[in-house]
């Protein structure tokens, strides 16, 4: 070895060493969590189906003893605002409104100071597909928190007063609306993707309807919508199935055995023209993106949930966010989606940034989209994409609200009494073949729309 | 038959939170570097909340420099010398973590919700960027305007943000809860990388952090593990306790705003009361008191001023008292059709007058009996839990008097009520205002 060539050599190792030097995680976080002493539990209650013993009422149970609580969630399927007919727009609403705020022999005041004494809380809500509702209790107040609820179901009262009330303030609702660009531009966007389908109407009603609607109508909604037929129920907490079984019969075993008939056509988003402004004199342009999805018991739904993952649905770390936000500093968010809802499936997307940064975010949408269908993701992508689907798994249980919620969405999707213990299996198992053939069928330029709000040239 | 049992039930009711419980069951401990570390225990599933909280906020920062403590938290997601770049977004990913940050005129904090198996990874993550911050010009500059952006989404773009700020600028003056926590656009845009970093310095030590975990995890595993992650940060120098001005309390002030996009209009009146660090003893009293007034469909202003005499849509009363400086104490209310914003503003003084009139020892009974009820709760959502004690704690308070709420709402009498009630109305600075849509006069009709 001449000295040259033992100069190269060293220059060689030496560069080795720098390589391996600089390559050297400093922070080897496969290391921590594969060492951690924390590792290797599971969340293992069981969903058990269980049926009512006079009525055959089912519900998803799962039963967690571990606080004195009950959460209950139940849902009428196709009894939200699409359900309202004309004239009648924001009924579905009112009547979710006026359930809890009175019931049996109780007044307004009654019933509510009643349900603060006890701990109790009851409500409903109103989407634009099903009408919801909640109870959450101590264990010990159960029963009462029982009778108050079916009292709700079997025996509102509709009062003059608390109709009169609540009209005035989902009136106040509808104007306030105006206030908040983010839920104007929803409504435009409504508007735009589903015309006259009840999808592209305001969920809460309209002002002329709204002042119309009488006593009588809520109770007709009620008795005709609510019913055993289009009821789904989930059950978390402190509570066995033989109490759970016996609490259903009682509840719900009193509603007509029919409840809303489900007659809403599906409808595909009106995505013509691809891009559409309104102007509103506001300091910042606001975008909401919408595109066709896919539903939730279809097969292509994991891999299209991990291809948007990567591209808008995992914060910061997103195409979309490392192009738009960290590194030109455009916007301080930007995200897409998977909505489903019954009639119709879409991907939507949003975001916000001054009009001088406007343009050139929807310029990176567009290229982010159109790059996701044409090139897919690597291999890298779908491995930690679904690293973390898997690993974020057990982060639903904090809470027994979300629970019973969750209950009850799995028998409204269909996806299994055994998805909690499945999920991951599901993630895991998708290919990237699959993700790739969904991104392509998706993320196509023609199957986007970007409907903006603001100030435009 | 019925009545008897209402009555039996009205007895007992409460055990649902009984006498002497502990909120939480807090285990408290301070690691070797001074930093300070709570656990609250949650094995209900195999997750868990960790959050770091320093005592530093808007407060803290120099004049003109508005917006440093919150853009240095979007800077601590840029890189450390051991984490580079933006790496540790990436690894919080892949292992199904969902974290975040948020900045008060207080403090600030950063959390992650994580399965237990990354808590490990999260303390280690946390620890290093305590006191290994290394980020980019270009991530500076980038970051700088993604906070700008923020303000514009979160601030100027709703109508009633802006006037909340404005009513806050009006009600303290010099006091730094005057300052906006995002900054103003001036401040942000001329925001340097020495102005961050001199908060980072200077604030982000062990001994003025506390560490919160909550979820399934002993309290003296998580302990040893503190100790293991953060305990080999520096302790570096104590940062001594802030003084703030002292509030003239004859301050009045009245703020009229009529902004585009606002539909209806808004009556907001904000008092600067006790909070836990300026008179401890005043703050179950005011508490009770907020309760009673405006708290819920139940509340005597809700049942006077919304069911019946019918001149607001909605009411609604809250008290703060978890803050380094003076509490704060709200009524807000949103004017019935018809009914002028100062019409209002009458009705609701007689209708704070007639509910203070009204109250008695059986109600002020009631009304604690309500705030206690619901407490049970508290156990089921350990994320939730992270959030209170760290928020509470955080300002100084300390657990004993975090586990013992119960206890001391309890003690509370109609004459503590009656008392804070009289101070509040008759020597409290105040801010009154009132926002109408923009050239409509303000009636809503």
């Amino acid at each position: 070895m001449n000295k040259k060539q033992a100069f190269g050599a060293i220059m060689l190792t030496a560069a080795i060493v720098a390589a391996v030097l600089y390559f050297r995680p400093s922070f080897n976080a496969e290391e921590l969590v594969k060492n951690s002493e924390l590792g290797g539990r599971t969340f293992s209650r069981p969903v058990q189906e269980i049926v009512s013993p006079r009525y055959g009422i089912r519900a998803y149970l799962l039963e967690d003893d571990s606080n004195p609580i009950i959460s209950l969630s139940f849902s009428f399927a196709a009894a939200g605002s699409r359900a309202e007919e004309k004239g009648q727009a924001g009924l579905a609403g009112l009547t979710a409104a006026l359930l809890p705020e009175a019931a049996g022999d109780l007044k307004s005041s009654e019933f509510k100071e009643k349900m603060e004494n006890y701990a109790i809380s009851i409500g409903y809500s109103a989407d634009k597909d099903d009408l919801s509702g909640h109870l959450l209790t101590v264990k010990e107040y159960a029963p009462v928190a029982f009778g108050m609820l079916k009292d709700t179901l079997t025996a509102p009262r509709v009062d003059r007063a608390d109709l009169k009330r609540l009209k005035k303030q989902m009136l106040a609702l509808l104007e306030s609306q105006s206030e908040n660009p983010g839920q104007q531009l929803s409504l435009t966007a409504g508007r735009e993707l589903f015309g006259t389908h009840p999808y592209g109407a305001n969920p809460l009603g309209i002002k002329e309807d709204i002042e119309n609607l009488s006593g009588k109508d809520v109770k007709k909604y009620a008795k005709l919508h609510l019913g055993r037929s289009n009821l789904i129920v989930g059950i978390a907490g402190d509570m066995t199935a033989t109490e759970a079984t016996a609490m259903l019969d009682d509840v719900f075993g009193a509603l007509p055995a029919e409840g809303a008939v489900d007659d809403t056509v599906v409808v595909k988003p009106d995505l013509s023209g691809g891009f559409s402004y309104h102007n509103a004199e506001l300091p910042q342009n606001m975008a909401y993106a919408a595109a066709e999805g896919t539903r939730r018991d279809a097969a292509d739904f994991y891999p299209l949930y991990i291809a948007n993952y990567i591209l808008g649905g995992s914060g910061l770390s997103s195409r979309l966010n490392l192009a738009a936000r960290e590194k030109e500093g455009l916007t301080y968010g930007i995200y897409t989606g998977l909505s489903v809802l019954d009639k119709t499936a879409l991907i939507v997307g949003g975001f916000s940034a001054t009009p001088e940064n406007f343009s050139r975010v929807v310029e990176i949408f567009g290229r982010e989209w159109k790059l996701m269908g044409e090139k897919g993701v690597s291999a890298r992508e779908l491995e930690e994409a679904k690293n973390y689907l898997i690993a974020s798994n057990n982060l639903r249980f904090a809470d027994i609200t979300n629970i019973s919620n969750m209950l009850v969405y799995m028998q409204k999707e269909n996806i299994g009494i055994d998805f909690l213990q499945k999920r991951n299996q599901y993630v895991a198992r998708v290919t990237l073949e699959q993700v790739n053939r969904a991104a392509a069928r998706y993320f196509r330029p023609e199957n986007l729309k970007i409907i903006s709000l603001g100030k435009f040239n | 038959m019925k009545k008897t049992f209402i009555a039996v039930c009205l007895t007992c009711l409460f055990s649902a939170f009984p006498v002497s419980a502990k909120l939480f069951d807090i285990a408290e401990y301070t690691l070797s570097n001074g930093a300070r570390l709570l656990v609250v225990e949650n094995h209900k599933a195999p997750i868990a909340k960790h959050m770091v909280w320093y005592r530093v906020g808007a407060v803290d920062e120099k004049p003109g420099k508005g917006g440093a403590a919150h853009l240095l938290e979007h800077l601590m997601f840029r890189g450390t010398k051991n984490v580079p770049g933006s790496e540790l977004n990436r690894i919080m990913q892949v292992n199904g973590i969902d974290g975040n940050a948020f900045t008060s005129r207080d403090y600030t904090a950063y959390h992650q919700s994580l399965d237990i198996s990354r808590l490990e990874l999260a303390m280690a993550l946390e620890a290093d960027r305590m006191h290994n911050l290394d980020f980019s010009d270009e991530a500076f500059a980038a970051e700088r305007d993604i906070v700008f952006q923020e303000r514009k989404q979160v601030v100027e773009n709703q109508p009633l943000s802006s006037f909340s700020e404005a009513l806050q600028q009006n009600l303290w003056q010099t006091h730094p809860y005057a300052r906006p926590v995002t900054g103003t656009e001036e401040e942000i845009l001329n925001l340097t990388k020495e102005d961050v970093m001199d908060i980072y310095r200077r604030y982000y030590v062990p001994a003025n952090a506390v560490i919160v975990i909550s979820g399934d995890i002993e309290a003296k595993t998580a302990y040893r593990l503190a100790e293991k992650y953060y305990g080999a940060v520096p302790a570096g120098e104590k940062v001594a306790l802030k003084s703030f001005p002292v509030l003239n309390p004859t301050a009045k002030s009245h703020l009229q705003m009529q902004l585009p996009r606002v539909e209806l209009p808004r009556v907001v009146r904000r008092y600067i009361v006790d909070s836990y660090n300026t008179g401890a003893d005043n703050i179950y009293a005011l508490s009770v008191l907020s309760a009673y007034l405006g708290e819920g469909d139940t509340s005597e202003l809700y049942k006077e001023l919304v069911v019946k005499r019918k001149k607001a849509l909605a009411v609604s009363s809250s008290y703060d008292y978890a803050s380094r400086s003076y509490g704060t104490f709200s009524l807000s209310a949103v004017p019935a059709r018809g009914i002028s914003a100062e019409e209002l503003q009458i009705a609701l003084d007689e209708a704070v007058a007639n509910a203070l009139d009204d109250l008695d020892g059986k109600k002020v009974e009631k009304i604690k009996n309500k705030m206690l009820a619901g407490l049970v709760y508290l156990k089921d959502n350990p994320f939730d839990a992270a959030y209170i004690v760290g928020s509470l704690y955080a300002i100084g308070m300390t657990k004993e008097d975090i586990e013992n709420y119960a206890d001391n709402i309890r003690a509370v009498t109609a004459e503590d009520v009656k008392k804070a009630a009289f101070r509040l109305l008759n020597g409290s600075a105040f801010a009154e205002g009132t926002v109408k849509p923009l050239g409509r006069g303000g009636e809503n009709e």
